[in-house]
Formats: C-alpha cells, structure tokens, sequence
C-alpha cells in the first residue's frame, strides 16, 4: 500500500483543531499529526517532515510568524510547504507571509472548510504530478 | 498670571480715596449750612460725589478683571500668551504645573526656545510650532488627538497635547497669541486599549463562529452519515446564522474603526476602471442570479490613473454596487460610470431598483436606518454598509450622495479629488 502523504495542523483553538482533523479523516487520504503552538509544531518536525503544514498565525508563545521563521533558517525544514490559516489577513500580514514563501493564505472565517481541504487536496495533487 | 486679590498699593489708595471723599462731604455741609458759603459748599459736596463716583467705576473695573483672573487662574487647561516677538507675557498655573516649569523659567521667554513641539518623533521646524501659526496666519490652530503632537517639559518628559492656538486682535490689528492645551496622556492610553479591544474582540468571536459553521457544513455535507430532510434544513439554519454573525462582526468592526476615525489611508496610483472591472467580476453570480446585466463606462478612456487607497476603494464600490443587484426587483441594468470633472473624479453606480423613498433620502447614510420599502423587500440588510461608504469617502475628502425615484431606481455618487485620496494617519486598516 501506498504510505499516505502528512500533513501538519497547527492550530491553538481546540473546536478549530477537531473540525479539521475530523475532516481529514472523514476523507482518510491523509495522515494527520496535530500540535496545539508552534513550539509544539517544531517539536514534532524534529521526528517527522511532513507534506505540509497547516499553520494558524495567532499562537500563544512564539506566534505563527516566528515559526515561519525558524522554519525557513533551518536547513532541512526550509522547504517544506506551509500554508496559513489565519482568522485575520490584513495586507501587511499576507505580504509577510508570502515573503517567507508560504504556498496560501487563507482567511478561514470566509472559507467553508471543504473548499479548504479543496486546496490542500490541489496541492498534493500538483506535488505528486511533478 | 497673578493672583486675583488686590495688591495693598491699591487697597491703601482706595481706603484714602474714602477718607478724602468723607471729608469734601462733610466740609461740603459744614461750609453750606453753618457758614452758608453756598459757592465753596457746593464745590466741597460735588468733589466728595465724584470721589465716591469713580471709587464706584474703579472697584467695579478691579472686580471684572479679578473675575476674568480667577477664571483663567482656576482653568483646567494651560494657558500661556506671547506677543508678537513670541515672549512669553503671562501663563496660569496649570501651564505652569503641566510642563513643570518655574515662573522664571517661561516669563519673558520666547515660548519657540521653551516649549518644544514634536509630531512624529520629529521636532517641529519654528515656523511650524503652533503659535507661529496662529499669529503669522491670523487663523486658529488645533491639534486634537489625531494630530499627535507632543510637547516636551522642563524635566524632558514628551507628553502627547491637544491644544488650540489663536491670535489676539484688538481693533483689528494681531498684537499677540494665546494658547491652550492639555496634556492627553490618559486619552492616548485609552485610545491604545480601545484598539486593542476591538482587534481583540473580533477574533475572540470570530473563532467560535468559524466552529460552528465549520461543524454544521460538515454534518451538512453528509460527513458524518446521512441527515434526514428536516434535520438538514434546521443545520442548514446553523449554518446561516454563523456565517451572517461572521459578516456582521466584519462589518461592524469596519464601522466602529470609521467612526473613530482611526482608519489609515494609503493612496497608491491605480488604475480605478481596472479596479471596479475586477469587483464587478467578483459580483457577476450574484448580478446573474438578479438577472443584472452591469455595464462599466469611462470618460474620458483611457481612464487616467488615480492615487487611492484600493482596500478603501473597493469596499466603497462593493458596497454600493451590492446594493445595487440587492434592490433590484425586476431584470435590469446596472450602470457604473467613471467620469473627470475640474477637479474630481466622480464615480456613480445607476440601478434600475426599488429607489428610496424621498422622506428617506436624507437619512439613508444614518448608521442602522433602512427605509421602508427596503426593510420590506430585504428584512436581512443591517443598514451599515451606506454609513459605512459615507465614513469612508469623507475621510477621503470626498462627497457622497443619492439621486433616487421610487420604483424607477436609485443612482449613488461619490468624488475623489483629482490629486487623489487624502492620506490619512491611523492606527488600524479597516480589515484586521
């Protein structure tokens, strides 16, 4: 069997946190590991590389930002695909996130959670063609 | 200022003043009617009434100023006037207290050298400082809260200040300049929390609306096993509501940050025809849905490029052309026309709607009002979005109005100057 791609959710709000992961089981084409901060984030980058992450921007402790950050100073995570989720996106912010090479930027109070995992789905599409 | 009693000088020539005017008095009678010197009596009398006369006028003249002394002295705000050399002529104690300053320290001063003003962290050029343009332009100074201007104390403390400098005219002719102010220390605080309440509270709401709708989309779709009709129809309510709350929260997040006049401006060179063709795109399903055909012209085309805030912009033009497809009960016609006047560019959106009442119209940009034949057809809308467009395009330094006819539709314009948008400081964008 094929093993299945993962994906990484970094989000704090726990009600956020179980709607998606009970989404991404309900489609079961993904394994998926959760982490509450971004300081847990990195915690289990240390023994897995995922196929992307889902990153929420405000986090208690370090914040969404710096992760982003200390993701893309560190050599063996630099290029792992990060897409963000925020409940706000002002232009300042999106810009910022783009310039640390973010794949999306997503305002997830305007999205319906399917058209989420739509774009997740896109993504891992276009990444297995290639 | 001094303090409003009487200096003893004063007191001592009123009290001989009395004592004189007693005298002429009395040598008035004794000369008249003992010695019948009817001539010198007279004389004695009248000089004792006119003393008395004057000491009348003089008091009531010391109690005047002594009233407008004790005002200025007891005021709440700092008061300092200068001449027209910009010396420092009198002060009131709280001027005094606030840039903790001795008397000696502000009389005779120039108030350029002594009170340093800052906007920005910069030092404000002398030319600039307030007074210098009361004076020089004849004109009243204010700065209020938005200005952010800060004056420094005598202990090198920057505090922010709200003041308002005039000239002093008498018979026409500026003999010197007069300014009030206040240290807004706590007013700045609270604006700062007040900020961060309202970024607060909108992602603690946000949140647990996003859950909701996210949880009912789920069990919508089926999930989590399959609902029964009714039981989809009463989610489907869920569902509704949370996402109604999430417009309303972004909505009335947009308006309390307008009506503080806290939002920032950021005028950019666009291209505005460009801009309305793409949030007309963005409108066409819900435009086919009404059966609104839009159509978009320009005079003159090209349409020259104009300095605007896009963020700004498109919200203004997504509300009104919402508005628009909204009340507009039959197919139609939807016309945004782009056009240059002398010194502004007016755009307006035509819909061939419901219209707006006449005793309506001059209500329609209140916050919260809807006219009635709206409120009929559409119960849903919140009446924020037009208050909202009116905020915006006046902090712009824009106009904005209606032209409408009941049944026959309603046509909304508004102006950006030709030079473009003003640039507007503040602490928040509208959408945050």
């Amino acid at each position: 069997m094929e093993t299945k791609r993962k994906i990484l959710i970094i989000e704090d709000e726990e009600p956020l946190q179980e709607a998606i992961q009970a989404k991404f089981r309900s489609k079961n084409q993904y394994q998926v590991l959760t982490a509450f901060s971004a300081e847990a984030g990195l915690g289990v980058l240390v023994k897995e590389t995922p196929d992307l992450i889902w990153l929420d921007l405000l986090l208690p402790g370090m914040g969404g930002f710096q992760f982003l950050q200390n993701l893309r100073s560190t050599p063996q995570w630099k290029n792992i695909p990060v897409m963000v989720v925020s409940v706000s996106g002002t232009p300042e912010k999106i810009q910022r996130a783009f310039e640390l090479n973010v794949i999306d930027y997503i305002v997830k109070s305007q999205y319906r959670l399917e058209d989420i995992v739509k774009k997740v789905d896109d993504f891992m599409t276009s990444r297995a063609d290639k | 200022m001094e303090k409003p009693l009487l200096h003893w000088s004063v007191r001592l020539v009123m009290a001989f003043s009395v004592l004189i005017g007693i005298i002429f008095v009395v040598l008035g009678v004794v000369e008249l009617y003992f010695w019948r010197h009817w001539a010198l009596g007279a004389l004695a009398l009248v000089s004792g009434f006119l003393i008395f006369g004057n000491l009348l006028l003089l008091s009531s003249l010391i109690r005047g100023k002594n009233h407008l002394n004790a005002v200025v002295f007891s005021m709440g705000e700092g008061l300092i006037e200068v001449d027209t050399r910009f010396r420092i002529v009198s002060f009131n104690p709280m001027a005094q207290k606030i840039l903790s300053a001795s008397p000696g320290q502000l009389l005779n001063k120039d108030i350029r050298s002594v009170i340093n003003a800052f906007e920005n962290n910069a030092k404000v050029a002398e030319r600039d400082h307030p007074i210098v343009k009361a004076i020089g332009t004849g004109l009243k100074v204010v700065a209020d809260l938005d200005k952010d201007l800060y004056f420094e104390d005598f202990n090198g403390r920057r505090f922010p200040v709200i003041l308002s400098s005039s000239p002093i005219v008498l018979e026409d002719k500026i003999i010197g300049g007069v300014i009030v102010f206040r240290d807004s220390t706590e007013e700045k605080r609270f604006e700062e929390a007040e900020s961060n309440f309202i970024a607060t509270a909108s992602h603690q709401l946000r949140t647990p609306l996003t859950s909701m709708r996210w949880f009912s989309e789920m069990l919508l779709l089926g999930d989590v096993g399959k609902l029964t009709k009714k039981q989809s129809h009463f989610l489907e309510r869920v569902y509704q509501g949370a996402e109604r709350m999430i417009k309303l929260i972004g909505l009335l997040l947009q308006v309390a940050r307008s009506e503080a006049g806290k939002i920032r401006i950021e005028p950019v060179l666009t291209d505005i025809k460009e801009a309305v063709e793409n949030l007309v795109r963005d409108a066409s399903a819900k435009a086919e849905e009404k059966r609104q055909e839009i159509e978009i012209t320009a005079e003159p085309s090209p349409f020259p490029k104009l300095a605007v805030d896009q963020e700004i912009f498109s919200i203004v033009v997504r509300n009104l052309l919402d508005n628009a497809i909204t009340y507009s009960s039959k197919p139609g016609k939807i016309i945004i026309s782009l056009s240059k006047n002398k010194d502004e560019v007016e755009i307006s959106v035509k819909d061939e709607g419901i219209g707006i009442p006449k005793k309506s119209q001059e209500h329609i940009f209140e916050k919260f009002f809807r006219a009635d034949n709206a409120l009929a057809y559409s119960p849903d809308g919140w009446g924020l979005s037009l208050s909202l467009a009116k905020y915006l395009v006046e902090a712009w330094g824009g106009k904005i109005w209606c032209v409408s006819e009941v049944d026959k539709g309603a046509e909304f314009l508004f102006t950006i100057p030709e030079s473009g948008m003003q640039v507007r400081e503040g602490w928040a964008r509208l959408n945050e």
